[in-house]
């Protein structure tokens, strides 16, 4: 059974392949087990599908290009004979952005694994198939840090975490990828190869930002090949920090009253059923937490932390906090990728439906949005058995990002119907995000499994725009179509 | 063709198929060849197809389980340690050579392992240390230091030797059959174990030393698996023999880093201290880290090399990189094909037993 749909793009493979070949040698492969292997990533819609033994829409051609230059011979090819293209990095993400609908060519950039450390500029400059991981190792050599950690630190790329907006568990302090770089190189479906320059954060006077342009594009305007990011000391100290609070919403009030004074690496305030009762806990709580837990982390010069973590104590209290300890939060940090891996990961539990609705808002809104997309989540799902698992993290100094997760225990037998639920839950939890003001998505990027709120969130006038910059740029339309609501 | 894998095979398919690859940073062929199907999750993947007849097992598809150096990071890598992705290679090898689809460099290297047979060692390295009758040690080579790297033999012994152990090694040495196991042949391997064994058992041998990994892992766990017991026979790595002995006070004035063997480490028995120890005794001697280091050693590709030498090699020029930026003056290890592996790559690299020799030269 087949749940996706092949629409136009029908194009000579043969052929296409026959001039790849000539230009990249044996990099190019059609062997069904290599199309296998870029079918999807790891959103729920692609291990069930695997689960449940559907088809799946493969690529009819895979290649590994070794530099910029072969990725534009690649796009000059795509563009001619109209080939779907489909940028691929590490495979971990969350929405389904490379699942290629409408079949073409998948090129694999983790070839491009080139790293220069520039210590003195206290930046790196790393190509797009560099696994987050291997750009950390190669940094702490040199007592330096991204100050990026995300959970797809093993696998994800450079470049994928750059076309779908990454965020490490520490962006509060460091920011997110989009904050971190300062130049790109780019290259554009007509084989055009962009340079933007290597621009300081906060400087510059240049026009609109094109780095900005193609980060968060998920593939559909052209494909990021090199970046640089600024780097930082690896911190001297870290010091970690927990608090219990009877309720959330005191939680939440100490943070926001956190941040309007110091910067804590990482904040997470755990929702009372994500530290009690969750069933995936990605938090083991101690003993004697009751209602919300909250997790701090301050890092940098010890002096300077120590000072930090003082002021953010106080808070706590005045807020009534219990302190908990240093524990529960090192625990956090140590065993912080625990949970991914199996048999803890829902992904270990097919047919099981789960999924993550990662949102953010303003500090007004934040709270309201996930109350009532989760009151919601209850009433329309309970006879599915919904659970829920709720923590906010990744702030800023005007809101911060909620992270819903959701697992559905009893889910319909039937494929079909099961997708279908799937989707329906998404889409009540982006409507209320939406209608309540809040951004639909915050750091997993919108891929396949969002594009149908693109609209929502920006209106017909902003999608328009989208598109319209979408067609200056891939007039055939060639670009990971189907995704970001393209 | 369906693939026939055990119960717990399948499982552990399953588990890294559905897994979120969170062990690609620490799989060796991955981190060369970076593509999808190189991983331990790219694999089960396909795997899992296979075992539910949705993609055909054939000579070519294959292949790309023999490109899996058996180092076992991905393991280490595994914080749940739900599956373990080299044994799951080791059967589905096994289930590939038992419908007869091994891949013909595969074969090939099959063949010429049969053709040595149990092979002379030269005489010329050992005159008077053949087993004839009692000793209290036996050292066993291994094929390849009896094939290919007879130096090592000869400073062990000249090692042993000096340290006054009353130890012999066997004219005709059997092979252990390791490499048989590791390529998916378990009936050779087994008649190779079954030989060597009782060859050993009608030679009284009691107690054993090697150097080769590959043997040690032989011994401590394939011959194990295929349900031979060593109850008998004391096996020891030649750092675990020498970690109690008491060596006289040598020197070498150097900088060294000892380089993990994935089969005395991570896959066998966890031997990370003692070579470190040895080498601190060693006045003169200063020993660096390498960032992955013990269980978390960088692989050096040497057991591809036979079936693949074109990624063994970039596996081993990716490890030389990184001994490279330690600035040492020679790197140590305790296994010959790291040394192999790493000499190829440009990197001196010595087994500890001619490390040990040269600090005690002048020493008698």
């Amino acid at each position: 059974m087949s749940i996706f749909s092949r629409g136009k793009y029908a194009f000579d493979v043969d052929g296409v392949y026959r001039r790849l070949s000539a230009i990249l040698g044996d990099r190019v492969k059609r062997e069904e087990y290599v199309r296998q292997s870029y079918s999807g990533d790891i959103c729920w819609l692609s291990l069930y599908t695997i689960f449940k033994k559907l088809d799946a829409p493969m690529p009819d051609i895979v290649t590994f290009p070794k530099d910029s230059r072969e990725v534009s011979e690649i796009l000059k090819i795509a563009n001619q004979f109209k080939v779907p293209v489909i940028p691929w990095g590490g495979g971990s993400g969350s929405q389904g952005g490379v699942i290629p609908l409408f079949g073409g060519i998948a090129v694999d950039l983790k070839l491009m694994d080139g790293v220069e450390v520039n210590e003195r500029e206290m930046t790196v400059t790393a190509e797009a198939g560099v696994i987050c991981h291997e750009l950390e190792v190669k940094l702490n050599e040199k007592g330096l840090t991204m100050g990026h950690y995300p959970a797809s630190m093993f696998s994800a790329t450079v470049g994928g975490m750059l076309a779908a907006r990454s965020a490490g568990v520490a962006s509060t302090k460091y920011g997110k990828i989009e904050d971190m770089v300062l130049g790109l190189e780019v290259v554009l479906p007509n084989g055009d190869i962009i340079n933007t320059g290597i621009k300081p954060r906060y400087t510059g006077a240049i026009g609109p930002d094109l780095v900005q342009l193609f980060v968060g594009s998920e593939g559909t305007l052209g494909i990021i090949t090199k970046a640089t990011f600024q780097v930082h000391p690896l911190p001297e100290r870290r010091i970690f920090s927990a608090f219990s609070f009877k309720t959330l919403d005191d939680g939440y009030r100490a943070v926001v009253d956190i941040l309007k004074k110091v910067t804590p690496a990482v904040i997470r305030l755990y929702d009372e059923e994500e530290v009690m009762k969750a069933k995936f806990k990605t938090i083991t709580p101690p003993k004697e937490a009751r209602g919300a837990l909250l997790i701090l982390v301050f890092d940098g010069i010890k002096e300077i932390a120590e000072l930090e973590e003082k002021i953010a104590r106080e808070i706590c209290i005045k807020h009534g906090g219990t302190y908990m300890g240093s524990e529960p939060a090192e625990n956090w940090w140590k065993k912080r990728y625990h949970h991914y891996f199996p048999p803890l990961s829902p992904s270990s539990n097919l047919p099981m439906i789960f999924g993550t609705v990662d949102i953010s808002a303003t500090f007004d809104r934040l709270l309201k949005i996930y109350r009532t997309m989760k009151e919601e989540l209850y009433r329309k799902y309970h006879r599915y058995n919904i659970q829920t698992a709720g923590h906010f993290s990744h702030w800023s100094k005007s809101g911060g990002m909620v992270y819903l997760r959701f697992y559905i225990l009893d889910p319909p037998e039937d494929p079909e119907e099961a997708i279908k639920l799937h989707d329906d839950v998404f889409e009540t939890a982006i409507k209320i995000t939406a209608k309540l003001g809040g951004i639909i998505n915050d750091h997993h990027g919108i891929g396949l499994k969002l594009g149908r709120f693109m609209k929502l969130q920006y209106g017909e006038a902003g999608m328009s725009t989208l598109r319209r910059i979408k067609q200056a740029l891939d007039p055939n339309w060639i670009m990971n179509p189907g995704k970001l609501g393209l | 063709m369906r693939l026939k894998v055990s119960e717990k095979t399948a499982s552990q398919i399953e588990t890294c198929a559905f897994c979120y690859l969170m062990c690609r940073h620490y799989c060796t062929i991955a981190s060369v060849q970076r593509v999808n199907y190189s991983t331990p999750r790219g694999k089960a993947l396909i795997l899992y197809e296979i075992v539910n007849g949705r993609i055909k097992m054939d000579r070519e598809l294959a292949r790309i389980f023999y490109l899996c150096t058996n180092c076992g990071r991905c393991y280490i890598a595994c914080e749940t340690k739900a599956s373990n992705p080299p044994e799951i290679f080791e059967e589905v090898r096994s289930a590939i050579v038992s419908e007869g689809l091994a891949p013909e460099e595969v074969e090939q290297v099959v063949k010429s392992l049969q053709k040595l047979g149990d092979r002379l060692v030269d005489e010329a390295l050992v005159e008077d240390e053949f087993l004839d009758g009692k000793s209290e040690y036996l050292y066993y080579l291994g094929g390849e230091i009896r094939n290919a790297q007879v130096e090592i033999a000869q400073k062990t012994l000249a090692l042993l030797k000096l340290l006054k152990v009353d130890v012999k090694i066997m004219r005709e040495e059997p092979d252990d059959g390791a490499m048989f196991y590791l390529l998916g042949y378990r009936d050779l391997a087994e008649k190779a174990a079954k030989n060597l064994l009782s060859k050993l058992r009608k030679n009284n041998v009691r107690k054993l030393i090697v150097s080769d990994p590959l043997s040690y892992m032989a011994f401590k766990v394939y011959y194990p698996k295929l349900g031979l017991s060593l109850d008998d026979i004391e096996i020891m790595h030649l750092t675990e023999f020498l970690a109690n002995k008491k060596i006289p006070s040598g020197k070498l004035k150097a900088t060294t880093v000892y380089h993990d063997p994935c089969f005395l480490g991570r896959r066998s028995a966890g031997i990370y201290e003692e070579p470190r120890e040895l080498l601190r005794r060693i006045p003169g001697l200063e020993l660096k880290e390498l960032t992955f280091n013990r269980e978390h050693s960088l692989c050096c590709g040497g057991l591809l090399r036979p079936i693949d030498e074109y990624w063994a090699n970039k596996i081993a020029m990716k490890l030389a990189d990184e001994l490279r930026s330690l600035e040492v003056d020679f790197v140590t290890t305790a296994c010959p094909r790291c040394k192999a592996s790493l000499n190829q790559a440009g990197i001196k690299a010595y087994d500890i037993a001619e490390v040990l020799v040269e600090s005690l030269s002048g020493v008698s």
